[in-house]
């Protein structure tokens, strides 16, 4: 018997258990009546996003002074004008895509990332130690001021957001997945292949790896609202997306001079902020307690 | 600032005594970890901000200064000596107790950073005092009334709590309880914390702070209590005859403050994180908003300092929670 | 074991709330709020970075040394005339020398009496290089100070310098006290010959000025004025209309309609000297082309912009504004006036809507405001324009380093001198410096020569005539607005006098 069909042979029992895990994960979620709502949420991001220019009314970062700070429900605006007379649902819906993009593209980065650092510090124990210091390190710098840094470094841009957001999730997103791996590493199916002689490469990723997939995956859900919610709060420092880009955190950030004369403009990207953020973090909550059953205590 | 400092204190006095040796060891090995962990720190952050684009003399000099007094300024502020150079005259002057000094203010770094600091601690206890008590309160009866419609509105709102972004809380915040109703006053911190005027001042920011903590501990404490109260001990307890009340102040109370305290620790880099935008809000002179100023000055020795600072304070709090769970569940061992 | 830890507690407990008792006490003094109290607060943006006028070069640090530390001349802002202040007056035997002659019977606030001496050392200190003041350049024509007398003080240049009396109306060019300067950091501790002195630095940030009873002229009428520092605009505005703060400067355009709504507070205006203009990068394509140049005034609505002001801000087409020494009103016909048929014609016979520009700003609101705006307005011409906005002091940077094709700046002009803008934004002397967009004319570089070392003010203000004719038609720059000072203040308060710089003095204020 040569050790690829042996893999295979040993693999095979906990993939269909997935399969099955699968199934009832997704039946205990859709029993969570939040988490519906927090999916259907989600769900219409991903519409407007992908579809922007057929939900915009108008062109996002089109200016018409004369039409400036015009209030909801104004004829032609149905969500009124910011300070420059552009139209506030199409910077809403252009955003939509943007704040997509952004949690995206920090939560895969930061997976990337602390994917690998776990894996390796969990599997080699002579890389544990250094690697568990930099992650100590990573840790003790408050998630703004290290954005802050690598702004001041990188510059201020959309792109640079994503990499100072990404390198925060880092440190949390290791150390889970080396919890995971030292704990299955020790299983006999591993074991069992690294007698067979199959490779370490393979191993974490063709059998470690998918065994930790759970948290993981509640870890980027969850991930996704602070990274959402972190590029606000770095555009509202002035640290974040470059004008004209229609950001909702830029968007509060300019209508916080209107808040009283034009609350439409801090109150509209404040709520579509918050309905996301709130969408992802629960579904990432239902996403826990499903794929945990144990910790579940609903009925 | 003597008050954290006392309790503190008095914290490891009760450890030690009841652990001894062993809590000894944990501390010193902690406070070794500390010394490397900071030497880590500086170093990326004083070659971070070497790196970066921006130069300090041109920011003392604004635009209306020449390219010779620029220069001037530059070879005043030491800038010309090699990088490596500036750092280690930098290290030796903090293993001195010498943090330097601004270089745009010229005021020493480590008084400025104690002139704020109790300012940040202050808001940051206060944010945590109330995100206990909110978050305590609300887990505990949603566990309690398990399933009930406090609990699904506790949950949606606790939920709701960690999606709402800070900056935009604190300010309409601001519009309501201050400006409109003044109940409050709209910003700074400049009374003690003990005067009514003081914690009046406090509210609105601790709020504004607390919130997403206040539902992380919602959260927490609703499912430790729910496997605390279906624990045997409390059946037993409740068997007996023991009274509703006090089976949970007793019983339920003391075991779900550990992931309470989990998340007091966990949050707290969060939380001085949260305090750079609620400080800039709130015109509350703090850590947290020198150290912004500082970064946009590129004011290197302050940010060094101010970095260091918050990187302490968060290895020691980690410790004292390390130390509290001792305290209160002596079943937890130190290896 | 155990009763011995709760007295333990118990004690240490009553020690520490005795001692926070103590340290926190010392901070909490002052907050009576009686209304006839002569106190007043004012809300700063930023902190005050020190109170030394020698070592400190940026706005909210010169609105609190202004109230400290007095000029030998100042600039009247009714006839835009200079009369002296510490000095009685300047005669010059020859176009070298300027002998300037001091008022009597002037003490500093430590006693220290103000003489010649004092003038020399200041100057002396600030011309160092050791000292490395940010304003050097502003007395880095004079040769020697010297003192003829107690009375007296001779200044020698090498060449004629025509704007001297206008430097020294700069507030960085106040006197301070030789004593105290030997003795003290004036950043932290200043004494000054001015109308309030300082008394303590609150809450680690906040300062807080005292009358100086002992002043030259009558004493002020304010007792006690603090400057708070209040980093978000609309939360100062809050603490103005709930009385926490008593006055604030440069109110934006965004919160006027607001602050214009409060019952309580009264706004003050004044048309003022700086000037905010797109420059170009004159070292690239297609900057250096005069049909680009051109294309660009043509495509931007500075009138619309002005609009969008709400007064905060005075349209004028001349580089040298209406408030400037050398501005002349002939002068605004020769500009180029707002035309999108014409930009988009130009724009299309030279291709330029093939290369993408980037617009560079700071990212303070008033920069990007403009950025935002002409980013947009120059994509309706047909440019690719993108913006690209910095940190302060990454932006200082960046546009000395010539790293932008546009960019929006600004130059405030303390002394109120036409040629204290176009020397250091256009002469090519300072190119690459404070000439960020690295213009160079031999033709401009003479007439603001002439305009510098001419004594006689007459003939000066015709050279600075032509060389704003000049930069209008080969337009280096494009003048966008002239800036108009704000102060918004509690009803309470009076007398505020609001300069054209922005400054403003609080010697004559008083509350009801």
């Amino acid at each position: 018997m040569s050790a690829e069909t042996a893999s295979h042979a040993v693999t095979v029992l906990p993939k269909q258990k997935k399969d099955y895990a699968i199934i009832s994960t997704a039946k205990r979620l859709v029993k969570n009546k939040v988490a519906i709502i927090g999916l259907f949420i989600i769900f219409i991001q991903i519409l407007l996003a992908v579809f922007a220019p057929l939900f915009a009314t108008h062109d996002p970062v089109k200016q018409n002074l004369s039409m400036a700070e015009l209030g909801p429900l104004t004829e032609g605006h149905w969500l009124g004008t910011d300070n420059y007379g552009r139209d506030m649902w199409s910077r809403l819906v252009y955003g939509a895509r943007i704040s997509l993009f952004v949690g995206i593209g920090a939560v895969v980065l930061g997976l990337a990332g602390g994917i690998t650092l776990g894996l390796l510090s969990g599997y080699y124990r002579r890389l544990d130690g250094i690697i568990m210091r930099i992650v100590d390190l990573l840790f003790a710098f408050p998630g703004i001021l290290l954005a802050m840094l690598i702004i001041a470094i990188l510059g201020t841009s959309l792109a640079n957001v994503i990499i100072a957001i990404s390198i925060w999730s880092i440190p949390t997103c290791a150390r889970i997945v080396r919890g995971s791996v030292l704990s299955i590493k020790k299983q006999e199916y591993i074991l069992a292949m690294k007698s067979l002689g199959a490779s370490d490469m393979r191993i974490m990723i063709k059998h470690i790896l998918p065994n930790c997939m759970a948290p993981i995956i509640v870890f980027a859900t969850m991930r996704m609202a602070t990274a959402i919610l972190s590029t606000a709060s770095l555009s509202f420092l002035g640290l974040g997306a470059q004008p004209p880009t229609p950001e909702w955190g830029a968007m509060i950030s300019a209508g916080q001079d209107f808040m009283w004369t034009s609350p439409h403009m801090i109150i509209i990207p404040g709520i579509a902020i918050m309905c996301v953020v709130f969408a992802f973090n629960v579904v990432g909550d239902a996403l826990r307690d499903a794929l945990d059953p144990g910790m579940n205590l609903e009925n | 600032m003597s008050f954290y400092c006392f309790l503190v204190f008095s914290l490891f006095r009760i450890t030690l005594e009841k652990g001894g040796r062993k809590l000894l060891g944990l501390i010193i090995r902690r406070m070794l970890q500390l010394v490397l962990l900071l030497l880590g720190i500086s170093f990326i952050v004083f070659m971070s901000m070497h790196i970066a684009p921006g130069d300090p003399a041109n920011i003392i000099g604004g635009p209306t200064a020449t390219k010779e007094d620029i220069a001037g300024i530059r070879e005043n502020l030491g800038l010309n000596k090699p990088i490596l150079v500036q750092y280690f005259d930098y290290i030796k002057g903090v293993i001195q107790g010498d943090f330097g000094f601004s270089f745009q203010t010229k005021e020493s770094v480590s008084e400025a950073l104690m002139s704020r600091f109790p300012n940040t601690l202050n808001l940051a206890v206060a944010s945590i005092i109330v995100a206990v008590v909110i978050g305590v309160t609300a887990g505990i009866i949603s566990a309690l009334k398990h399933n009930s419609w406090f609990d699904g509105a506790a949950t949606v709102i606790s939920l709701a709590g960690i999606s709402i972004p800070n900056f935009w809380l604190g300010a309409i915040l601001i519009l309501i309880f201050a400006v409109n109703l003044q109940w409050f006053p709209v910003g700074g911190l400049t009374e003690p914390f003990w005067t009514i005027e003081g914690m009046k001042q406090l509210i609105l920011p601790a709020i504004t702070l607390g919130t997403g903590s206040a539902a992380m501990i919602a959260r927490m404490s609703r499912s430790a209590m729910l496997e605390v109260i279906r624990a045997d001990y409390v059946r037993t307890a409740r068997a007996k005859g023991v009274k509703e009340k006090s089976v949970v102040l007793i019983h339920c109370l003391r075991n779900a403050m550990i992931p309470v305290i989990t998340v007091i620790g966990l949050n707290f880099g969060f939380l001085l994180g949260g305090t750079i935008i609620t400080e800039q809000v709130f015109a509350i002179n703090g850590v947290g908003r020198l150290m912004i100023e500082s970064i946009a000055a590129r004011d290197f020795p302050m940010v060094q300092g101010a970095v260091l600072l918050v990187a302490t304070l968060f290895v020691l709090v980690n410790l004292v929670v390390d130390l509290v769970y001792a305290f209160i569940d002596p079943r937890i061992s130190f290896d | 074991m155990n009763r011995s830890l709760t007295k333990w507690l118990t004690l240490l407990l009553i020690l520490t709330f005795a001692l926070a008792g103590c340290s926190s006490n010392s901070s909490s003094g002052g907050s009576a709020k009686g209304v006839s109290a002569q106190e007043v607060t004012y809300a700063t943006t930023s902190k005050v970075v020190g109170l030394s006028p020698i070592l400190t070069n940026d706005s909210v640090s010169s609105s609190v040394t202004e109230q400290i530390y007095e000029t030998l001349f100042y600039r009247d802002s009714k006839t835009n005339e200079i009369k002296g202040l510490l000095a009685e007056k300047a005669e010059n035997p020859d176009p070298n020398t300027w002998v300037i002659t001091l008022k009597k019977g002037i003490e500093f606030q430590d006693g220290t009496e103000f003489n010649a001496e004092a003038v020399k050392y200041t100057f002396d200190k600030i011309k160092d290089p050791k000292t490395a003041a940010p304003r050097a350049s502003l007395l880095e024509p004079i040769q020697s100070i010297e003192v003829k007398d107690p009375q007296t003080v001779i200044l020698k240049t090498e060449k004629p310098y025509g704007p001297m009396l206008a430097a020294l109306t700069h507030s960085n060019a106040a006197i301070v006290s030789p004593a105290a300067d030997k003795k003290q950091d004036l950043m932290k501790d200043p004494v000054g010959t001015g109308p309030f002195k300082f008394k303590a630095k609150e809450n680690g940030e906040d300062i807080v000025l005292e009358a100086n009873k002992d002043y030259w002229q009558e004493a002020p009428k304010l007792k006690k004025v603090t400057f708070k520092v209040v980093p978000e605009i609309t939360t100062a505005v809050s603490m103005l209309q709930t009385g926490k703060v008593n006055f604030l400067d440069n109110v934006t355009a965004e919160l006027l309609p607001r602050v214009e709504k409060l019952n309580n507070v009264n706004i003050e205006k004044k048309a003022g000297t700086p000037v905010y203009y797109l420059a170009f990068n004159m070292e690239k394509e297609p900057m250096n082309n005069p049909e680009f140049r051109k294309a660009v005034a043509y495509a931007l609505d500075t009138e619309g912009y002005v609009k969008k002001l709400r007064g905060l801000g005075v349209k004028s087409s001349s580089f040298i504004g209406p408030e400037l020494f050398g501005y002349d009103k002939s002068s605004e016909d020769k500009a180029i006036k707002f035309d999108s048929a014409k930009a988009k014609e130009i724009v299309k016979a030279n291709g330029f809507d093939k290369q993408q520009i980037t617009l560079l700003a700071a990212n303070t609101a008033g920069y990007m405001n403009m950025a935002e705006v002409f980013q947009a307005q120059l994509s309706e011409a047909g440019m690719k324009v993108k913006i690209e906005t910095l940190e302060w002091g990454t932006y200082l940077e960046a546009s000395q380093n010539g790293k932008f094709d546009l960019t929006v700046a600004g130059w405030s002009n303390v002394t109120g001198d036409g040629s204290e803008l176009l020397f250091p934004r256009l002469h090519s002397k300072n190119a690459g410096a404070t000439n960020v967009g690295r213009y160079k004319n031999p033709e401009l570089d003479k007439l603001i020569e002439q305009s510098r070392s001419t004594v006689d003010q007459n003939e000066r203000k015709q050279y600075l005539k032509q060389a704003n004719e000049l930069v209008l038609s080969d337009l280096p720059v494009i003048p966008i607005y002239h800036g108009v000072a704000s102060i918004a203040a509690d009803n309470s308060v009076n007398g505020i006098n609001l300069e054209p710089t922005g400054q403003w003095s609080l010697y004559k204020a008083e509350r009801k």
